[in-house]
């Protein structure tokens, strides 16, 4: 009988504030959509560390149990991943450890040398020309839930007070607002946003990047690392590329292969702190950045499209 | 866990916490930015927690940049401002508010107000006012003389409201802190702009801080620039 009514069907309401989904009788109860199994399975920890044994015995042999690091480069998404990997990584940089999201422990590689496409773990390199030089992969998305136990995890391995960091990543060009509209940006665009110690400091000094313009803010990752480096006064400056949606790392289900133009966005960054001080090759070896694209999956182009 | 470690318990113990909630229009979070800006709060640390959404961006009043969640403080006022810049995570509902009550109970803060926002078809009748008060037990009438505002019953579900409402409700259970109001205003979604400001004047007013009114002619925070989007091509028309 309802499907018959005359009347028209109400349209649900929405908002930007709140989640549509969200049950207005909610009373603070469990948590939405899920069972007691699967509130303590969300609680549960959702990602994990494994390392290296060569970085286990640092970490035992020291007093403050910490890997030997100055500088942490954090790369976020295919694209930033493998500017890093052109740019910063040479060809034998060794690997500390991984973390993993959404898997236990157990779950966990069993092998650190399992770099395959597809595994979503995310490596730890140590630069073997710069040994105080980190690079963290996390070019499998890490879901905004994971991110606050992402940074615990990586932190907690590195003294964090004599620490500098930079963070990479992309956000879609539709997603920058600018007095000019939309259809008139032209990307790829870079910003940047520095933590107050790193301002403070005098490192932004002659910076190329502009800096990232309100109300435009990091989401993900790179917001999750800035945000604990500008509580805990870390020196560390966010560069977030604004780019094409293909080449963005918004699915959370595939990995996507990086674009080297969009690759390219970021090469102002390495004219600024602290990844100036990692002696970044500028261009990048061409047979890395061929390696490197590669491995990824269509990258011959074969398989863009599987009808023609 | 708050970033600044000289908070430590019971530093607040005789002051109002002033606590937004992500709601229709996110009326709540603009009007507490016009507070922050109104009555001069100044930033005094950051609250870092697992059940936001985490965002980063640059400082709305030019300071430092900001984080999902941020605590400004006023000493001659003896308010504190915890805002928030992004959505609870859907998953830890719960989590945020054991985190919340805790957080206020470690603070020691003697009176919160919740700002909230709601769908305009939740008034029981068009003609009730805008505003509508709920008072704990420790703070039955947060309303001031002459304060025009429809009376919500602790128990009543309202819609678009987010977390305000458990959060209240849980808080008025507690005895700490001494009481516990939420302020909410029945609205639309659009131009949101204006709510908050009406919002920001009806805590002025329940407070008793003329000062947190918003000024006229004071610059709005950046944070605002661009909120309900740019200017159109010019050749659509």
């Amino acid at each position: 009988m309802a499907a018959d009514s005359p009347f028209p069907k109400r349209l649900p309401e929405f908002s930007r504030a709140v989640d549509d989904s969200e049950d207005s009788d909610w009373d603070g109860g469990e948590d939405q959509g899920g069972d007691s199994g699967r509130l303590k399975a969300s609680d549960a920890r959702s990602c994990a560390m494994r390392l290296s044994p060569a970085a286990r015995q640092e970490l035992a042999a020291g007093d403050q149990r910490v890997l030997d690091c100055s500088t942490l480069l954090v790369g976020v998404g295919p694209t930033a991943c493998g500017f890093l990997t052109a740019c910063v990584l040479g060809d034998d940089a060794e690997i500390l450890g991984l973390i993993s999201c959404g898997f236990p422990e157990a779950g966990l590689a069993n092998s650190l040398g399992q770099t395959a496409l597809g595994d979503f773990n995310c490596f730890l390199y140590r630069l073997k020309c710069n040994p105080q030089v980190l690079v963290c992969h996390a070019a499998a998305p890490v879901p905004p839930a994971d991110c606050h136990e992402f940074a615990e995890l990586l932190l907690s391995v590195l003294d964090v007070e004599s620490l500098d960091l930079a963070v990479l990543g992309t956000q879609p060009l539709t997603s920058f607002q600018s007095a000019e509209p939309a259809s008139s940006l032209v990307g790829p665009l870079l910003r940047c946003l520095r933590s107050s110690a790193m301002l403070g400091q005098g490192k932004a000094a002659g910076d190329a990047v502009q800096q990232l313009e309100p109300p435009n803010l990091l989401t993900g990752l790179p917001a999750q690392l800035l945000s604990v480096c500008q509580m805990r006064r870390v020196p560390a400056a966010a560069f977030v590329a604004f780019v094409a949606e293909a080449d963005c790392d918004g699915e959370p289900h595939r990995l996507l292969p990086p674009d080297p133009a969009a690759m390219a966005a970021f090469r102002p960054a390495l004219a600024c702190q602290p990844l100036r001080y990692c002696r970044p090759a500028w261009p990048p070896n061409s047979d890395r950045v061929m390696r490197l694209l590669c491995r990824q999956p269509g990258a011959n182009g074969s398989s863009a499209y599987l009808y023609t | 866990v708050l970033s600044d470690k000289s908070i430590g318990p019971g530093k607040w113990s005789d002051y109002t916490c002033v606590l937004p909630s992500v709601s229709v229009g996110n009326v709540g979070q603009l009007a507490a930015d016009l507070i922050i800006s109104s009555g001069r709060l100044y930033s005094v640390g950051y609250w870092h927690s697992a059940s936001l959404t985490p965002v980063c961006g640059p400082g709305p009043f030019g300071g430092p940049p900001c984080t999902a969640a941020e605590l400004w403080e006023s000493e001659q006022r003896r308010i504190v401002v915890l805002q928030l810049r992004s959505p609870v995570l859907a998953c830890r509902r719960r989590r945020f508010l054991d985190e919340a009550c805790n957080l206020i109970a470690e603070c020691g803060f003697a009176r919160v107000l919740l700002l909230a926002s709601a769908w305009d078809s939740s008034r029981r009748e068009p003609s009730c006012p805008s505003l509508g008060l709920a008072g704990s037990p420790g703070w039955p009438n947060p309303a001031p003389e002459g304060l025009e505002f429809e009376s919500l019953e602790p128990e009543r579900r309202l819609s678009g409201v987010g977390l305000a409402g458990p959060l209240f409700r849980r808080l008025a259970a507690d005895s700490r802190p001494t009481g516990t109001a939420l302020a909410c205003l029945f609205c639309s979604e659009g131009d949101n702009s204006g709510h908050a400001g009406q919002l920001a004047e009806a805590v002025a007013a329940i407070l008793g801080q003329p000062g947190l009114a918003p000024v006229p002619g004071r610059p709005l925070p950046s944070s605002w620039r661009l909120l309900y989007g740019s200017r159109p091509v010019e050749g659509l028309y």
